[in-house]
C-alpha cells in the first residue's frame, strides 16, 4: 500500500520556525536575555511584595492561634477567681516558647508575641436579666390532659397580662452569694513586629468567663 | 528561532508567576479570614458563658419559657405523672389530699386541638431561617433577649460595641431536644446557639455560632 503524503504550506512554515538548525547568534541572545529580563523585574518585583504580605499576614494567622490557644484554656481550664491581668499567658497557652522564660512573650518561628490580657468584672448590679413572667393556669378539677375553656393557650395569649409581664432583675437582686462576681469580660492583647516590614503589629480579641463553677458548686 | 524561544519560556514564565500569585493570595486572604472568625468565636464562646450564666441563676424561668414553646403547663409535674403512668394510673391527679397530687392541664391545648399540628405550624414554633420567630418561642425570646452586651459603650439595639473593632454576640436559637412521647420528668434538654460576629478591616461582617447543649431543671 503507498500512502501519498500531501504537501502542506502551513505545517512546513511551522517546521521552518521551531526547527530550524540554523545557529542562534549572540545578538538574538543577547536581545532574548533583555526583553526577559524587562519583563522579569517588575514582576518579581510584584511577586516579591506578595510574599512579604502574606508572611505578615501568616503572622497574624499565628497571632491568631496564640489567641486561640490561651483562650480556650481560660474559658475552660482556669478558675474563675485567677482570672486577672496576672496570668502567666505564654505559660498557660501550652505552646512551645522559643526563648523559654515565663514573661508573657512568645517567640514563635523567631518572632515575639507580648501577650497582655485586659480583665474587667462587671458588677453584680450592671448584669440584668430579663424575662417575661410565667402566666397563670389555673389548677383544673378534672383528670383531663388537655386544658379547659380559658387555660388554653389562646385564653392565655389573648390575656395580656398573662402573656406579657415583662420582668427585669438585677444579678445582685437575685444571688445570695453577695461579694462574689459573675462575669469578667476579657480581651487578649497580641503584640508583634513584623519582620519583614519592621512595622509594629496588633490583635485584640474578646470573650467572657462566668462563674458558672461557684454556680455549679453552691447554687445561684 | 529565537521568537518561538522567548514566546515558550515566557507563557512558562507567566505560568509560573499567576501560579505563584493565585496561591499567595489564597493563603493570605484564608488568613486573613482566620484571624477574623476566630475573633468572631470567641465572641461567641463568651456569649455562650453569660447564656449559661443566666440559665443556672434562672432554671425555672427558663424552664417554663421552654415548656410553653412545647405547649406543656410549666407548673404540671412530668415526673409524678411518669410515675403515675407507670402505676397504670392516669398521669394527671386532681385530687389534693392524694400524696401524688398532680393538677392537671398536662398540656396547654384545647380538648379540639391537636398539639402535633401546633407545634408544626412556623406561627407558631418559628420558620428554620429564625427558630425564635414563632408565637409560642416569645418566653424563650424575652429570656434570649439580653444575652448580648450592655453598658454605656453599647448600642441599646444592636447590642454591638465599636471598640476595638465593630463586634457583638447575640442568642440565635434555643431548641428543646426531645422526641414525641420521651419523658423529661421536669427537665428539658436544650440546644442553646450563640452567634458572635465581628465587622472586618473592610466592613464585612465576619460571623461565627457556638452551641451547647443544657440541661434546664425547673427548681
Amino acid at each position: 500500500m503507498i500512502i501519498i503524503m500531501k504537501h502542506n504550506p502551513r505545517r512546513s512554515n511551522i517546521k521552518r520556525i521551531f526547527f530550524n538548525r540554523k545557529a542562534i547568534s549572540i545578538t538574538e541572545i543577547m536581545v532574548g536575555i533583555a526583553l526577559f529580563v524587562l519583563a522579569a523585574i517588575p514582576s518579581f518585583g510584584y511577586l516579591m511584595s506578595s510574599v512579604k504580605q502574606t508572611a505578615a499576614t501568616d503572622m497574624e494567622n499565628t497571632a491568631g492561634v496564640i489567641a486561640g490557644s490561651i483562650l480556650d484554656r481560660i474559658l475552660d481550664n482556669v478558675e474563675y477567681d485567677l482570672v486577672d491581668d496576672t496570668l502567666k499567658l505564654d505559660q498557660i497557652s501550652g505552646m512551645t516558647d522559643e526563648d523559654g522564660s515565663d514573661n508573657n512573650e512568645l517567640k514563635i518561628k523567631s518572632t515575639s508575641f507580648k501577650l497582655e490580657l485586659e480583665v474587667k468584672t462587671i458588677p453584680n448590679d450592671q448584669i440584668e436579666f430579663g424575662f417575661r413572667k410565667t402566666p397563670y393556669i389555673k389548677r383544673q378539677s378534672s383528670d383531663s390532659e388537655n386544658a379547659d375553656p380559658g387555660n388554653d393557650i389562646n385564653s392565655i395569649k389573648n390575656d395580656a397580662k398573662r402573656w406579657n409581664t415583662p420582668v427585669k432583675l438585677k444579678l445582685s437582686q437575685i444571688t445570695k452569694h453577695k461579694n462574689k462576681t459573675f462575669l469578667k469580660e476579657i480581651m487578649l492583647v497580641i503584640k508583634w513586629k513584623d519582620p519583614v516590614s519592621g512595622r509594629d503589629r496588633t490583635e485584640k480579641f474578646t470573650t467572657m468567663k462566668a462563674n458558672l463553677s461557684l454556680v455549679e458548686q453552691q447554687g445561684g | 528561532m529565537l521568537i518561538p524561544m522567548i514566546l515558550i519560556g515566557m507563557f512558562i514564565f507567566i505560568m509560573f508567576f499567576f501560579t505563584l500569585m493565585r496561591w499567595n493570595s489564597s493563603n493570605r486572604r484564608m488568613n486573613y479570614q482566620d484571624v477574623w472568625g476566630r475573633k468572631a468565636l470567641y465572641l461567641a464562646k463568651g456569649g455562650t458563658q453569660l447564656a449559661l450564666l443566666k440559665v443556672s441563676m434562672m432554671p425555672t424561668e427558663c424552664y417554663d419559657a421552654l415548656a410553653i414553646s412545647q405547649l406543656k403547663n410549666p407548673y404540671f409535674s412530668f415526673k409524678i405523672a411518669a410515675e403515675r403512668v407507670a402505676a397504670g394510673k392516669k398521669p394527671v391527679n386532681p385530687n389534693p389530699k392524694e400524696i401524688d397530687f398532680n393538677p392537671g392541664p398536662q398540656y396547654l391545648t384545647g380538648p379540639g386541638d391537636n398539639r402535633d399540628a401546633l407545634l408544626q405550624d412556623p406561627a407558631y414554633v418559628g420558620t428554620k431561617e429564625d427558630p425564635l420567630s414563632g408565637e409560642l418561642n416569645v418566653f424563650i425570646k424575652a429570656f434570649t433577649d439580653d444575652i448580648k452586651f450592655a453598658g454605656p459603650d453599647t448600642d441599646p439595639i444592636t447590642g454591638e460595641r465599636t471598640v476595638p473593632y465593630k463586634h457583638g454576640f447575640a442568642s440565635t436559637k434555643v431548641k428543646v431536644l426531645a422526641v414525641k412521647g420521651q419523658q423529661l420528668y421536669n427537665k428539658q434538654t436544650v440546644e442553646l446557639t450563640v452567634k458572635g460576629w465581628v465587622y472586618d478591616g473592610m466592613n464585612i461582617k465576619r460571623e461565627k455560632e457556638v452551641t451547647k447543649i443544657v440541661e434546664v431543671e425547673r427548681k
